[in-house]
């Protein structure tokens, strides 16, 4: 490896021992949040020997001024995130759901409107009984759109998604339509409906 | 040491015959012209959990897109940034909407003459706001050299009279990175290149930049996706602590769907990282491979969200790497 020392800072020790595992990423958001919330780098050094000594022990502290202010959340965030043994690290998912993420997000600001989510449901009832021809359409247009277009359905979708990893299973599909007043039979047949398109059973 | 695990293969179905165009494409609602079309347009329904991205073989990316401005130029290729031209833009329904945005805009600046039974338009060309708006006075002052128009003329007649062009409204700028693979000397690495792509279509999430369409054209692979220009992390530093946490899990939730599909990134940064135009996040996986010498393929830029200010992307460097 001839690389620089600027591509080894956000490494995981595992990284650098040459094999690893999808938590190596998880580390790498542990430098990035480190150097986003304090502008500095939690591994130094003048050379990519002490840079790559310093990873290995997981050797970094919270020092300076900046980190002053921060808050006891980010702290502990990166804390979980930077663990030298993988198997003690935080997955994807527990970092997710750290309360340095979610806190003071204002609830008007992650939610969508009601009118919002309401018109976004109703559309859904409605792509139920297009044609298959009209639907296939319908995806293409949905795939077109620009992230913009659809900002909207975005945040429906997150507020769907509880746990927030991207996609809606059935479940999550269930529990945020339950309050629409429509029967149980009825969301299964929804979902599939919606479903039968993307799986190709057209 | 594979790019994708077992599981994941069963979906990808990457094989060569794949890349060598023997596939029926699916056409997007912008059809290329008809004589451009290799074969009668298929949908494959498979392809509806992908994000839709077109692939093309022997086709000069050049013919559908115009090169707006050259942003970087590296040692295997170069990024531009582009834009469809107006006669790849398919669809009777389009053209007839930007006939609806250059009448409308040209009634600004016209009024019906109650002569002849309003049949004609009086039309002052002066009120063109811009470059010309210095010697838009005097136009307006002399009925000379305003428009005489009969109602529903061609609207392109008025514009050409105008010099000015409006096809540009509203247009989507992409970026466009080119691979030269006569510079990549390892075989395997261009199989690696394309397997990747493959892996890119997969991929559909707002924090991960979209690829739009791919081209293989003379011994060199053009990829089309959303276009972000916004500069690495590193520029907006420093980050409030809020601004931080937004960025953070929008980089999370990139990953963990990435994770989901069983790819890994193993070579996040913050720095080669872009920032997006849009008002909306992205996370980008591009093959940045011509930035990177030691090449392991792709990078998988982190676009974050940032509702005011702009999105950003956060880059990587080599490597979507996905080995596992």
């Amino acid at each position: 490896m001839t690389e620089g020392v600027g591509t080894v800072y956000t490494m995981a020790p595992e990284v650098l021992r040459g094999s690893y595992t999808k938590s190596a990423d998880i580390w790498s958001i542990g430098v990035i949040a480190y150097m986003l919330l304090s502008s500095q780098m939690p591994f130094f050094g003048r050379k990519r020997r002490h840079i790559v000594e310093q990873i290995m022990k997981g050797a970094f502290e919270f020092k300076g001024r900046r980190w002053k202010r921060l808050s006891a959340q980010s702290k502990a965030f990166v804390e979980d995130l930077l663990v030298v043994d993988y198997t003690d690290r935080a997955t994807a998912e527990e970092a997710q759901s750290a309360s340095w993420l979610n806190r003071r997000m204002s609830a008007t600001v992650r939610n969508a409107h009601a009118h919002e989510e309401g018109s976004a449901q109703q559309s859904i009832f409605n792509y139920a009984g297009y044609s298959k021809l009209k639907k296939v359409a319908l995806m293409v247009v949905a795939h077109k759109s620009s992230s913009e277009e659809i900002g909207i359905l975005r945040k429906v979708f997150q507020q769907y998604d509880t746990k927030k990893d991207g996609q809606l299973s059935f479940e999550e599909f269930k529990a945020a339509i339950s309050e629409s007043g429509i029967s149980e039979s009825k969301h299964q047949e929804i979902f599939d409906a919606m479903v039968s398109i993307i799986r190709g059973l057209c | 040491m594979n790019a994708v695990h077992k599981h994941e293969h069963e979906h990808v179905h990457f094989p060569e015959g794949q890349m060598d165009g023997d596939v029926p494409h699916f056409h997007a609602p912008s059809p290329p012209p008809p004589d451009m079309n290799k074969g009668t347009p298929t949908i494959r329904s498979k392809h509806l959990n992908r994000n839709l991205m077109r692939e093309q073989v022997d086709r000069d990316p050049l013919f559908y897109y115009e090169v707006v401005s050259v942003l970087g130029v590296g040692s295997m290729g170069s990024v531009a940034k582009v834009k469809k031209r107006d006669s790849a833009m398919g669809g009777s329904a389009r053209k007839g909407l930007q006939e609806h945005f250059r009448r409308e805009r040209k009634m600004k600046n016209c009024f019906n003459i109650p002569l002849v039974g309003g049949l004609f338009q009086f039309c002052l060309s002066g009120f063109a706001k811009g470059p010309e708006s210095s010697d838009g006075m005097t136009r307006v002052s002399s009925a000379t050299s305003s428009l005489l128009m009969p109602l529903g003329a061609r609207v392109e007649d008025y514009n050409d009279l105008h010099g000015e062009s409006l096809s540009t409204r509203g247009q989507t700028v992409y970026g466009m990175k080119s691979i030269h693979l006569s510079r990549i000397t390892d075989k395997a690495f261009v199989q690696e290149l394309k397997n990747e792509i493959q892996i890119l279509r997969n991929l559909d999430h707002p924090h991960i930049v979209r690829a739009i369409e791919t081209f293989e054209h003379r011994n060199q692979i053009f990829i089309v996706m959303e276009l972000c220009s916004g500069g690495d992390l590193y520029s907006r530093d420093p980050y409030t602590e809020d601004e931080a946490a937004r960025i953070v899990s929008s980089i999370l939730s990139a990953v963990s769907y990435m994770h989901t599909k069983n790819i890994i990134h193993r070579d996040l940064k913050v720095n080669r990282s872009q920032n997006n135009d849009g008002v909306d996040p992205f996370l980008l996986l591009t093959p940045n491979t011509f930035m990177s010498r030691s090449m392991k393929t792709f990078c998988l830029s982190t676009t974050l969200h940032r509702p005011r200010l702009n999105s950003l992307i956060l880059g990587c460097r080599n490597a979507l790497a996905t080995r596992t």
